[in-house]
């Protein structure tokens, strides 16, 4: 079969960021159980000039080149945080990137799954019936929806992945056909309603860790001899926050491994903590959370190498579960670098609590918005030091339900 | 499966997620979070207890109980009736 993966990844974390233990210190609840066993250290807020839309572009534009764009022939941006219940994302998306009119493009959601799932069904593409040279694009673009005070309130956050896929996988090449998969309804997490999110996230911590079990079986089944962890390099798992990882990767050293605890816990510090080392700082980010520990894992595991076999854990809510392989590509570092995700973070402005709540209250208004303008007062300076003359795609505003958009 | 097995498991996963405390001391009629659980850390205990007695307990039933007894007495009760079920 013809080899095929990601030859690309770019991510966008945004322009801002609050600290958790700040937002824990406001709401006056325990930050070390947020910030150190969580792995929650900073989220990344949709400033003023933002939206799914400009996240999706600004993901992508930053790592395309030109060759790239003409060979783009299939776009999918997955997400949960739709603007238009007609119209999908993808058609900014394409337009904004610059795509071919041959392209076919579309959006797709299945809560955190989404973008998964479309890798699967794109990669197949390709393997299959892609004419010769053609790439695919799949985005997953989504914010949390306003939680303040809520107590989910630590663990929430945004922004985007790009996944450039081919068949020059330079970052990493996936086994096509080999996933493990496991789907099941359950009323978890959901948004019934624009602007709404609820639910019970006990009951989708449950799935998702029920979710990890039956998934490994279900791989197992495809690959009988297969070693959870002489068959491995490290692992990569959906990451809500970076705890829930460590939790699924326990439970599947104890139950495969026959680890205690205390080795359970080296093994994930060794195999799998390098990969939260971004989403740490970005809160959670929905089906870009693997992509965005793709990364991670790639720039702080120095003894991986060209070939090295990784486990990928997907979970979307609703629900549906994937365990699937990739091995990791000639040029994965070289990819890592030209994402340059920790310099993106690094640059964010950082901003206290009250800006934050400012933040939020405004998406959550612009939502629905028949008019609605983005404001520079929002966040003072803010667009001089973070998009004027830098070329970032900005929402300008909405004017009678049209939205508006632009380069810096 | 009678109540002291299904007990011996959820002391076993208890004893899992925590650090520095043994199985055979966990009181059942103490709370999970009196023991210093975290929410996640009751999800997980559940979860993994759940998954070795091969049971399923909704999660509106799961949201009642205050002490480990309880959750003992309510993974019984659907071992039971599991049981029962030609």
């Amino acid at each position: 079969m013809t080899t095929v993966g990601i030859e690309k990844i770019g991510v966008w974390p945004g322009t801002l960021s609050v600290d958790i233990g700040a937002i824990c210190l406001a709401r006056g609840i325990d930050a070390d159980n947020f910030v150190r066993r969580l792995y929650c250290v900073e989220r990344t807020l949709v400033g003023p000039f933002e939206d799914v839309v400009t996240m999706a572009v600004n993901a992508a534009s930053h790592v395309l080149d030109d060759a790239d764009r003409s060979a783009i022939k299939l776009l999918i941006v997955a997400t949960e945080s739709a603007v238009d219940q007609e119209k999908p994302l993808s058609s900014w998306v394409h337009h904004w990137l610059g795509l071919p009119a041959d392209c076919r493009n579309l959006e797709v959601k299945h809560a955190c799954y989404g973008a998964t799932g479309a890798m699967q069904l794109a990669l197949a593409w390709l393997a299959a019936a892609a004419p010769p040279g053609a790439k695919a694009l799949v985005i997953n673009t989504d914010h949390a929806l306003i939680g303040l005070e809520g107590v989910q309130e630590p663990v929430l956050g945004a922004g985007a992945a790009a996944v450039l896929l081919s068949r020059d996988p330079a970052f990493a090449s996936i086994e096509v056909g080999r996933s493990g998969v496991y789907a099941h309804e359950v009323a978890d997490i959901f948004r019934p309603a624009p602007g709404i999110e609820t639910g019970d996230a006990e009951e989708s911590l449950l799935s998702y860790l029920d979710g990890a079990e039956h998934t490994w079986e279900a791989f197992q089944c495809l690959e009988p001899t297969v070693r959870f962890g002489e068959d491995f390099s490290a692992h990569v798992y959906h990451t809500p926050f970076g705890g829930l990882a460590e939790r699924a990767h326990l439970r599947l050293c104890k139950r495969e491994l026959g680890l205690d605890r205390a080795s359970a816990r080296a093994h994930f510090l060794a195999k799998v903590e390098p990969s939260l080392t971004h989403n740490r700082r970005m809160g959670g980010v929905y089906g870009a959370a693997t992509f965005v520990a793709m990364l991670g894992l790639v720039e702080h595991m120095p003894a991986l190498r060209e070939g090295d076999r990784v486990s990928v854990y997907a979970y979307g809510s609703g629900s549906c579960a994937e365990l699937y392989a990739i091995r990791l590509g000639a040029r994965a570092r070289q990819v890592a670098a030209r994402a340059s995700l920790g310099a993106l973070l690094d640059e964010r402005r950082s901003v206290d609590v009250a800006t934050y709540e400012r933040c939020e209250r405004a998406l959550h208004a612009s939502l629905c918005a028949k008019d609605h303008e983005a404001s520079v007062d929002l966040v003072a300076g803010h667009w001089e030091s973070h998009y004027a003359g830098k070329k970032r795609l900005v929402l300008r505003g909405v004017r009678e339900w049209r939205r508006e958009y632009g380069w810096s | 499966m009678n109540r002291d097995d299904i007990l011996t498991v959820v002391r076993k996963h208890l004893a899992g997620v925590l650090d520095g405390v043994e199985a055979a001391s966990i009181d059942p009629a103490r709370s999970m979070k009196d023991y210093g659980a975290n929410s996640l850390d009751i999800v997980e205990v559940v979860s993994a207890s759940m998954r070795e007695l091969r049971l399923k307990v909704p999660r509106s039933e799961l949201s009642k109980l205050t002490n480990m007894d309880g959750l003992v007495d309510l993974l019984h009760k659907v071992a039971t009736e599991k049981s029962a079920t030609p």
